[in-house]
């Protein structure tokens, strides 16, 4: 293995220099992930953390001369990227898929209703004839009373 | 090619990426509000990362070793999607109701809200 960075002594030394500070970042970050006092703080800081690693994973391209490990990065940029987007739906709503609005929902519900129970309906109108039925007659005896009433 | 300026060129890049690295890790630490620090964590260190791009886009030009697309493939990623994903989470802590720093001016997310029929923006949860 060819270290490129034995040509290069200053380039050397100030790779070495940004590896102990970026350690000391991701040390500090680790730090406010462990006391974060709300979650969105904590989200927040573990996506920095993967910026972090990708510093790192580029300090670490400088010894080997390759292009490789910049596809790690790409790999490393778009995961975090897809879990915020995952997360933030998840903090709002207590769940990843849901329906748009309340409206959503009940128009849902009530198709479902119509197309599943239509047997439900028939006999729920039926009931409601039976009972209409009821009132017609209840309110003729009233009428019939209130005459008598009158009458008498 | 042996030219100590280029090579001081790259040891500057090299330490403002780090810097900026450390001082966004900090500045988790010491602002007040979530909101706050959101910005103090995501932009210096996206830009740190960039500049460490940019230094190892010079160093492979400088050993010879050709230039490099995939590092502007990678920066053009970052500026793309840190901003969304961060935005997205402060907004979601600001309706699961994370209140603002004190001394905070002006809350222009409630003004836009204002115009917003309550049917469209209210939240719905389905396990209750």
């Amino acid at each position: 293995m060819i270290n490129y960075l034995s040509a290069y002594p200053l380039i050397g030394v100030f790779v070495d220099v940004t590896t102990v500070m970026i350690a000391v970042a991701i040390i500090i970050n680790l730090v406010n992930v462990a006391r974060g006092f709300i979650i969105a703080n904590r989200i927040i800081a573990l996506d920095a953390l993967g910026n972090q690693v990708m510093a790192l994973m580029i300090l670490y391209a400088f010894k080997h001369g390759t292009d490789h490990y910049m596809s790690g990065v790409l790999v490393i940029c778009i995961l975090s990227f897809v879990s915020l987007i995952v997360w933030s739906k998840y903090l709002q709503r207590g769940n990843i898929v849901y329906p748009l609005s309340k409206t959503a929902a009940k128009k849902v519900s009530l198709s479902q209703l119509n197309a599943h129970s239509s047997q439900a309906a028939e006999e729920a109108e039926e009931i409601q004839e039976e009972k209409d039925a009821a009132a017609l007659e209840t309110a003729e005896a009233e009428a019939v009373a209130e005459e008598e009433v009158s009458h008498e | 090619m042996n030219n100590v300026w280029f090579e001081l060129i790259i040891c500057v890049f090299l330490l403002i990426g780090g810097v900026f690295c450390v001082a966004g890790s900090i500045g988790l630490m010491r602002f007040p509000d979530i909101y706050c620090r959101m910005h103090a964590l995501t932009k210096p260190v996206t830009l740190g990362a960039f500049c460490l791009i940019v230094a190892y886009t010079l160093f492979l030009y400088y050993a010879g070793l050709g230039l490099s697309m995939k590092g502007v493939l990678a920066v053009v990623f970052l500026f793309l999607t840190v901003p969304v994903g961060s935005h997205m989470i402060t907004k979601s802590a600001y309706h699961n109701g994370v209140p603002l720093w004190e001394d905070s001016v002006i809350d222009q997310l409630a003004e836009d809200l204002k115009d917003v029929p309550a049917d469209e923006h209210e939240i719905v949860n389905i396990n209750s």
